[in-house]
């Protein structure tokens, strides 16, 4: 259950604030994949963070239950001097998750190899996304987050990752931004539309599609 | 038929906050292991610079004691090694757990991120392992006194626990302040040295408040680790008992200090998580 009751959220710009919500009420359907959809600078990578909760409003709250994954392939969480393993073990315990079927997991699917007992700092940009990648789809998240990415790495391990977010989707609701109208047909059942004049809730992915494509 | 609404809400309000209570304590617990991680096992080092710190302190204040030919502040019972132990103990707690909790938004920004990690969780997490450190560092220097001959047997337990424990406190309450004004002033770790600085040559470290002449005493009684050295060396030495000691005084100061740190982490926490 997510819920945003009179949510205000601005940046400080020099010609003003510019506001991304003002005062914002949404309950998010419960078991339903959602699509934001809004021009570059809407806000609704900043909506993601905040649904997350690595952002906290202005003012109004934001309730959540269950567990809510952060953007998927985001690996600013990391550690840089702890090793994979040891940020993995920190993230089952704040998450609550199984150590030895994650490390599993993960061990399996990030090939990381040896660089998983090496400390953060010493990996790609590219192994640090596909650790954070393979522990988004080994948590038991009961939501998915997506800002764009959806899979990380060169075009067959990108392969892989969409075959098991497919997988993980079907047990797992989705939130996701993206620009691609294909993947937010495949995956979406409602749309919020972010344009200047404020948000509108679509339950018709079709319908918000050519709104969106009237901005 | 309301009244059975309101408790069903009740209850789950209340399971709430429970399932909350038990995030927050998995969050703190994990918090710890990962802090002991990086302080001790990454730095194999970490663990004897522990106990080496204050050994060096104390080995080189009794140096210069002995070489000016003072003697011990407290009876001829009192060892000047133990008179300066019990000085730098508690002195170690409150001057570290201030100055690690200080920094522990600093060096795990990255942690934030994460929705049930709170400033709060890492500041706690902190202190808690400074006030774990310095008992074990205690201990084993108890112990390692004990070996060369030293013994003593601590007057009493309970009181030396009870002050342990409040100038701990005092250290987390400063550290949580510090903390939060840092978020605004980024030099502020400057200033505050300097006031930590002026704090370990009024706290009592070689000197009792008794030795301290009238009108100088009268200035150092308002500095608060004074007081907690105080109580601390009464309950660990039969012999002495302090006259200065004020321990109204040093809680007053410490509640309010909590109090004001409490408030500042919590109006700065959207500041934390925006750096």
């Amino acid at each position: 259950m997510i819920e945003f009751q009179n949510v205000t959220k601005s940046y400080p710009l020099s010609s003003g604030r510019q506001y991304i919500l003002r005062d914002f009420s949404f309950q998010f359907p419960e078991g339903k994949n959602l699509g934001i959809l809004g021009k570059n600078g809407s806000g609704k990578s900043t909506m993601l963070r905040l649904i997350a909760g690595s952002e906290y409003p202005d003012n109004g709250d934001i309730l959540r239950e269950g567990k809510l994954s952060w953007p998927l392939g985001f690996s600013g969480g990391f550690s840089p001097n702890l090793t994979g393993e040891e940020n993995l073990r920190f993230i089952c315990r704040i998450y609550d998750a199984n150590i030895p079927y994650v490390s599993e997991y993960v061990k399996d699917f990030a090939e990381l190899g040896d660089f998983f007992y090496e400390p953060i700092r010493n990996y790609s940009n590219g192994m640090k996304s596909r650790l954070a990648f393979g522990l988004s789809m080994a948590i038991d998240f009961e939501v998915i987050l997506v800002d764009e990415i959806l899979g990380v790495g060169d075009s067959s391990f990108r392969k892989k990752c969409t075959e098991h977010f497919k997988k993980k989707s079907e047990e797992s609701s989705i939130i996701m931004v993206s620009h691609e109208m294909n993947t937010i047909r495949n995956f979406c059942e409602s749309i919020l539309l972010f344009d200047k004049g404020g948000i509108t809730v679509f339950d018709d992915v079709e319908e918000a599609i050519t709104a969106y494509g009237n901005l | 038929m309301t009244v059975c609404a309101v408790n069903l809400s009740s209850m789950i309000t209340m399971n709430l906050t429970f399932r909350r209570f038990k995030t927050q304590c998995r969050v703190i617990h994990a918090l710890l292991l990962r802090e002991t991680r990086t302080r001790f096992d990454r730095n194999k080092l970490g663990y004897l610079w522990a106990l080496f710190e204050p050994v060096t302190y104390v080995l080189a204040l009794y140096a210069v004691f002995a070489a000016i030919g003072r003697p011990s502040p407290i009876g001829s019972e009192l060892d000047l090694a133990l008179f300066f132990l019990t000085g730098l103990i508690p002195w170690f707690l409150f001057a570290h757990t201030a100055s690690k909790t200080m920094e522990g938004i600093n060096s795990n920004k990255a942690l934030l991120t994460y929705p049930q990690v709170t400033a709060f969780d890492v500041l706690v997490a902190r202190a808690i392992l400074e006030l774990v450190t310095i008992i074990i560092v205690f201990v084993l220097l108890l112990l390692i006194f004990g070996y060369f001959g030293f013994t003593h047997r601590i007057d009493n337990f309970l009181e030396l626990a009870s002050a342990f424990f409040t100038i701990w406190l005092l250290g987390l309450a400063m550290g949580f302040l510090n903390s939060s004004i840092k978020l605004y002033l980024p030099s502020f770790n400057q200033t505050y040295s300097a006031i930590q600085r002026f704090l370990f040559f009024t706290s009592g470290i070689f000197f009792t408040a008794e030795m301290l002449p009238p009108n100088i005493r009268e200035i150092a009684l308002y500095n608060p680790i004074l007081h907690g050295i105080e109580w601390f060396r009464s309950a660990f030495f039969h012999s002495y008992e302090s006259y200065h000691l004020d321990k109204s005084f040093l809680f007053s100061i410490v509640l309010i200090t909590l109090a004001l740190g409490l408030a500042a982490e919590h109006k700065s926490r959207k500041r934390a998580r925006q750096l």
